[in-house]
């Protein structure tokens, strides 16, 4: 055998390994280790570890007595314990999960104060920095983030803020993924009203679009700077830096690449998806524009736990037809869509993966999502 | 600006990337990872002999060998320390496959051998791995496993041993038995025509 061929017998048993399928692995691991880290467990590992158990009906049937038990503990209402507290977040990202299930992700070099919390009314003071509210919204509720001389209350899910300085002065920018919020002056009068993709900077007149506007989920979007192709839908995150947003517009397609990359692997997952997506935005013609969109799926799959933005972001890839991280995107939305709970879409769209990649490693996988087999 | 992994010099040895990851730059971990994911990969594809699985298994070893990094003595040892780690990943998703089978939860799935051994193959090579992996699914999980190690990667017995943790005489025990079957397989086989 061995003088037949110079090559290994084990040269020719080896798996597909393409640069898509490397950066998956490596950003499932990744997340995994910082998870590991910090001493929690990453939601790709989570999911794959109950997946992995899921026919095993005992350990299933604890499985979901266990998350009944934590979803009714999310679901009490505010906690008075936290009013008065200080997140200082220094040179790290950090996420807060608040007792309700909603879910701040603070910027580096973020002050936050929780100036109450209780069932009638959660407000927060920014003294400085960025950050995004994923909030859990509830009529009975109001949701308030108090920054500079306005106030920004939620009225549905998803919505960032930054204060800044400015020329002089402390700049506040808002910016609407998901719902609705209104801006109010100090004298409580609403001065914007804002719905997703409209951005609002104060001392501006009207409200401001910074960017382009963006997209709900699924739909169109105007186009992006983009000689060949229209600009497929991806919709924002949030701006953790609009100082960033404006420095971006300097760095070429490589730098502003290297760093979305840079802010991946430290762990700043918001500046990482705005980078990715600003990516994407400015140079839909560039060979990694797929990469970009899925990567950003990725982070707001993982790290910023919004799946519908993540099934767009994958849609995104989709819009590209020979892009080389279709595939993986097409199985990376059928996930997203199944922690959506849309068993519906789900099925769907697992069911077109199956039929179009019968072969793919990820078959398996997929398969097993949304009441699969 | 930070380096780019990408731009790490690619002539750093495993102990200094180990050193590095160990003082928790992740750059190093990254480099440590595309360094060997081909390595693992491959090694767990041909244990498995499929690719369902396979990116668990990468992301388990590799989060395993991560998380005991500072347990590894010889960080010039990595490759074959972290081989040890995939192996025995490997091991355990063979055996869990293999229970759910049992309990009637998972479907037994034949090899295909028509994806999983490359065409720019030589005859001979086919042949003899056609017979390994027509067989390995009838084989006891140490049996397998060595059979792999020894037929396809080329291990010596010590190896094997040193990779999968049992003891020299198990592997040996083991490796007599596959490859009798394997011998009867191929005689069934030219008998038949």
């Amino acid at each position: 055998m061995r003088s037949v061929s110079r090559r290994r017998i084990a040269d020719f048993v080896s798996p597909a390994l393409s640069e898509a399928r490397i950066t998956r692995m490596w950003s499932a691991i990744a997340d995994a280790e910082r998870a590991r880290l910090q001493g929690s467990e990453s939601p790709r590992s989570a999911a794959r570890r109950t997946m992995r158990w899921r026919a095993a009906p005992i350990l299933a049937a604890a499985l979901v007595a266990a998350a009944l038990f934590l979803g009714l503990r999310l679901r009490s209402p505010s906690s008075p314990a936290m009013t008065g507290l200080v997140i200082d977040t220094g040179a790290a990202v950090q996420e807060v999960s608040l007792p309700d299930g909603s879910i701040l992700s603070l910027a580096a070099a973020t002050r936050l104060r929780v100036l109450s919390a209780t069932p009638h009314e959660v407000r927060l003071r920014l003294d400085r920095g960025s950050v995004i509210c994923d909030v859990v919204h509830r009529e009975e509720r109001r949701f308030v983030v108090a920054a500079g001389d306005v106030e920004v209350e939620d009225r549905g899910t998803r919505f960032a803020v930054d204060v800044h300085p400015e020329a002089n002065r402390e700049v506040v920018e808002v910016r609407v993924e998901r719902g609705a919020v209104e801006v109010r002056d100090s004298a409580q009068s609403v001065v914007a009203t804002l719905k997703p993709g409209q951005d609002w900077k104060s001392g501006g007149p009207e409200p401001l679009r910074m960017e382009q506007p963006l997209a709900p989920l699924g739909s169109g979007e105007p186009a992006a700077p983009s000689a060949s192709a229209p600009a497929p839908s991806v919709p924002a995150s949030a701006p953790a830096h609009p100082a960033s947003a404006r420095s971006a517009r300097a760095l070429s397609p490589e730098a502003l690449f290297d760093r979305a990359t840079e802010a991946r692997l430290a762990g700043r997952h918001a500046d990482a998806a705005a980078d990715f997506e600003r990516f994407y935005r400015r140079f839909p013609d560039d060979p990694r524009a797929g990469l970009a969109a899925y990567e950003l799926g990725r982070i707001r799959l993982g790290s910023l736990r919004d799946p519908e933005g993540a099934a767009a972001a994958f849609e995104a890839v989709l819009d590209r037809p020979s892009d080389p991280f279709r595939e993986d995107a097409e199985a990376a939305r059928v996930e997203a869509l199944a922690n959506l709970d849309d068993r519906e879409a789900c099925a769907r769209a697992r069911d077109a993966f199956l039929a179009r990649y019968p072969r793919s490693p990820q078959t398996g996988r997929v398969a097993r999502l949304c009441g699969g087999p | 600006m930070a380096e780019p992994v990408t731009r790490l010099d690619p002539r750093r040895s495993d102990a200094a990337l180990v050193t590095a990851a160990l003082e928790g730059d992740e750059r190093a971990k990254e480099a440590l990872f595309r360094r060997y994911v081909g390595m693992v990969s491959g090694l767990s594809f041909r244990l498995l002999g499929r690719d369902e699985e396979l990116e668990d298994i990468v992301q388990e070893s590799f989060a395993q060998a991560f998380g005991a990094l500072h347990k590894l003595e010889r960080p010039q040892a990595f490759a074959a320390w972290l081989s040890s780690i995939v192996t025995r990943v490997t091991i355990a998703t063979i055996r869990r496959r293999r229970l759910l089978a049992r309990l009637g939860l998972l479907r037994g799935e034949p090899v295909h051998l028509e994806t999983l051994i490359a065409s720019t193959a030589p005859p001979d090579v086919v042949a003899e791995l056609t017979a390994v992996y027509g067989l390995i699914a009838k084989l006891p999980v140490k049996e397998r496993v060595v059979l792999i190690l020894r037929r396809v990667e080329e291990l010596s017995l010590e190896e094997v041993a040193a990779q999968t943790g049992w003891s020299l005489a198990t592997v040996k025990r083991a490796l007599v038995r596959a490859e009798g079957l394997l011998d009867v397989s191929r005689s069934r086989g030219e008998e038949g025509g």
